[in-house]
């Protein structure tokens, strides 16, 4: 069990977090840029100081500051935790075999090898860092990481500027590496869709605090705060009575009404664009302006044009949730111990 | 054709002159200089010694420069403790101090009458006159030079690849060794070449407290006192045959790193 706890001064602002990841879970840390997530992970590596906090991995206290000092604090070196960042910070005068083989305790080249096989790295062994590809320097990144036996390991925002077929071919290899593993993982991202696709859970961060918490599908189905969902991609609030609303997020709805699915709503239709596979809607809804892209043009030919908004998450008045962590039900029960 | 702005011309005639008139003493040398009147100096007797002094003083010094200097640069570069900024003040002072001025304040804190200078006679040292003084000058001249060079490099190195290093398992000291200092040598021997050029060429601070024994420049300017112009040229010229080298293939090698 990685499990974090501190606070940490930054220029930006301090930053108040907590969290537990046990071995073989992946958390997701989202949130836009500057929200502290890099902080975060530095605090666990050992390369930053939090002003008080706890950091233990494996039952093993890592860091612990108090209010009056320093009890604890393991160096970098000694905490056997891999952090990948975005970028790959190769060793320039070592060539890929020596930064693949550079990590100290780090397994032989034979057993290593079906792991560079897959990185696809066996031809590139004799050439330099600076010969390197962005992709290709990342995936050597990654395996010199994974080459030694680490406790747990931290992605920072790992596949950053890479092109989108890379970065979803890459992801799916080191979903594959890490799920021999069975450590704690925690990775940083400010885009939802590689969080929620590689996490379990997720924390959504904001200015240093945690909005929220909780199972990457369970909080993406069901964000607690009207905030938090517009943190998550809910672009629209719509009230359905006077005391509730729900959020609407533009891809989980469709054109047509289908009252068992979710909630129908008319709208007028603004402007449409043919964008070659689906069709572009700007659309009126409950006095409120959204686009939305539909697989046809089907709702344009309807005389009463309505949509479907797919069993959206209902907010109550006191939902208007104003950046605080609320108390943050957790559902990922049993696997998390909540220490706070 | 693109026809260049009267501007470029002039920035181009400018340059050619800059650099006519910094080389200018260099080609002089090479056209005041015949062979025969090389051969004619260099050939007495005990000619050559000075070039020995002059090498064997000024590598020693560079040895303990190397030595003390390179650990303390790091430690400027690395440490963000205030107590180090005041060590860095006192590295430039003298990196900016005239080296007459070195000369006249080393007689007040070394030589015989002083408390070190005491100490220094008590292991058979003297800082007046000696080869040992000859050294002590050399390194005041060309230390600051070498420390605060290495310093600029070390402080160049990427934080993330340190981080990095020690995140696989590197403690400070194996950090350094395999990834500072092999990444930072090209530009070190830059540093270290510099500093190899002000040690042997050392003469404000030698003038004053290390006149005896001879090393190169005091040969060039006893003999410009009391041979001649013509006598002192060849040892300039051997002067600069032994101080440049090092210098040039120390930026080649850096120029070549740097691609």
């Amino acid at each position: 069990m990685l499990s974090a706890n501190f606070l940490i001064d930054r220029r930006e602002g301090d930053v108040e977090l907590s969290f537990c990841v046990p071995p073989g879970r992946r958390l997701g840390i989202f949130g836009p840029s500057g929200a502290g997530k890099t902080t975060a992970l530095d605090v666990v590596a050992g390369l930053a100081m939090p002003r008080h906090g706890d950091v233990s991995l494996a039952g093993r206290p890592l860091t612990k500051v108090t209010a009056e000092d320093r009890t604890i604090f393991v160096p970098p070196h000694e905490r056997q935790v891999g952090l990948i960042r975005q970028r790959p910070t190769l060793f320039p005068h070592l060539s890929v075999r020596e930064n693949l083989l550079y990590g100290k305790g780090v397994k032989s080249f034979e057993l290593l090898a079906p792991m560079i096989e897959r990185l696809e790295l066996m031809d590139l062994l004799t050439s330099r860092p600076r010969q390197l590809s962005g992709g290709e320097a990342q995936r050597v990144s990654i395996a010199r990481t994974l080459a030694r036996e680490n406790q747990a390991l931290l992605l920072d925002e790992p596949f950053q500027g890479l092109d989108d077929r890379l970065r979803t071919e890459l992801l799916l290899v080191l979903d594959e590496l890490l799920s021999a593993l069975q450590i704690p993982v925690v990775m940083v991202a400010h885009e939802l869709e590689l969080v929620s696709h590689f996490a379990d859970d997720i924390i959504v961060v904001e200015n240093g605090r945690a909005l929220g918490f909780g199972e990457v599908r369970k909080l993406l189905k069901e964000p607690p705060s009207v905030k938090l969902a517009s943190i998550l991609g809910f672009t629209h609030f719509v009230a359905i009575d006077g005391l509730r609303r729900i959020g609407i997020h533009p891809d989980r709805m469709f054109a047509g009404a289908e009252p068992t699915r979710g909630y129908v709503f008319p709208v007028s239709i603004l402007s449409t664009k043919d964008v070659g596979g689906g069709v572009l809607y700007r659309l009126k809804l409950a006095d409120q302006q959204l686009v939305a892209s539909f697989a046809d043009d089907r709702l344009s030919h309807s005389e009463d044009p309505k949509v479907t908004v797919l069993d959206p998450p209902v907010f109550g008045q006191d939902d208007e949730c104003q950046g605080i962590w609320r108390g943050m039900t957790s559902s990922v029960e049993g696997a998390v111990d909540e220490r706070r | 054709m693109r026809r260049r702005s009267l501007l470029s011309w002039l920035s181009i005639v400018s340059t050619i002159a800059i650099w006519l008139i910094l080389i200018g003493p260099l080609i002089t040398l090479f056209v005041k200089l015949s062979p025969s009147e090389i051969v004619s100096a260099l050939d007495q007797p005990g000619a050559l010694s000075p070039l020995g002094i002059s090498v064997a003083s000024a590598a020693i010094a560079l040895a303990f420069t190397v030595l003390g200097g390179t650990p303390l640069a790091y430690a400027l570069a690395r440490s963000r403790r205030r107590g180090l900024r005041w060590l860095e003040v006192g590295m430039l002072l003298m990196l900016l101090m005239p080296p007459l001025v070195i000369g006249l304040l080393l007689v007040f804190m070394l030589g015989p009458l002083t408390p070190l200078g005491e100490l220094l006679s008590r292991v058979h040292l003297s800082a007046t006159n000696t080869f040992f003084a000859l050294i002590v000058c050399e390194v005041y001249e060309a230390a600051p030079y070498y420390v605060l060079g290495a310093q600029s490099t070390f402080a160049g190195l990427d934080q993330a690849m340190l981080d990095q290093a020690s995140l696989l398992g590197n403690t400070p000291r194996e950090r350094f060794f395999r990834i500072s200092l092999p990444l930072s040598l090209p530009q070190l021997s830059s540093s270290l070449a510099i500093a190899w050029a002000r040690a042997i060429g050392a003469f404000g601070a030698v003038v004053i407290v290390a006149y005896h024994p001879y090393g190169l420049p005091m040969q060039v300017w006893t003999t410009l006192n009391e041979v001649g112009l013509s006598r002192a040229l060849p040892y300039a010229l051997v002067l600069l045959v032994v101080s440049l080298p090092l210098p040039l293939l120390a930026y080649a090698w850096s120029r070549y790193a740097q691609r």
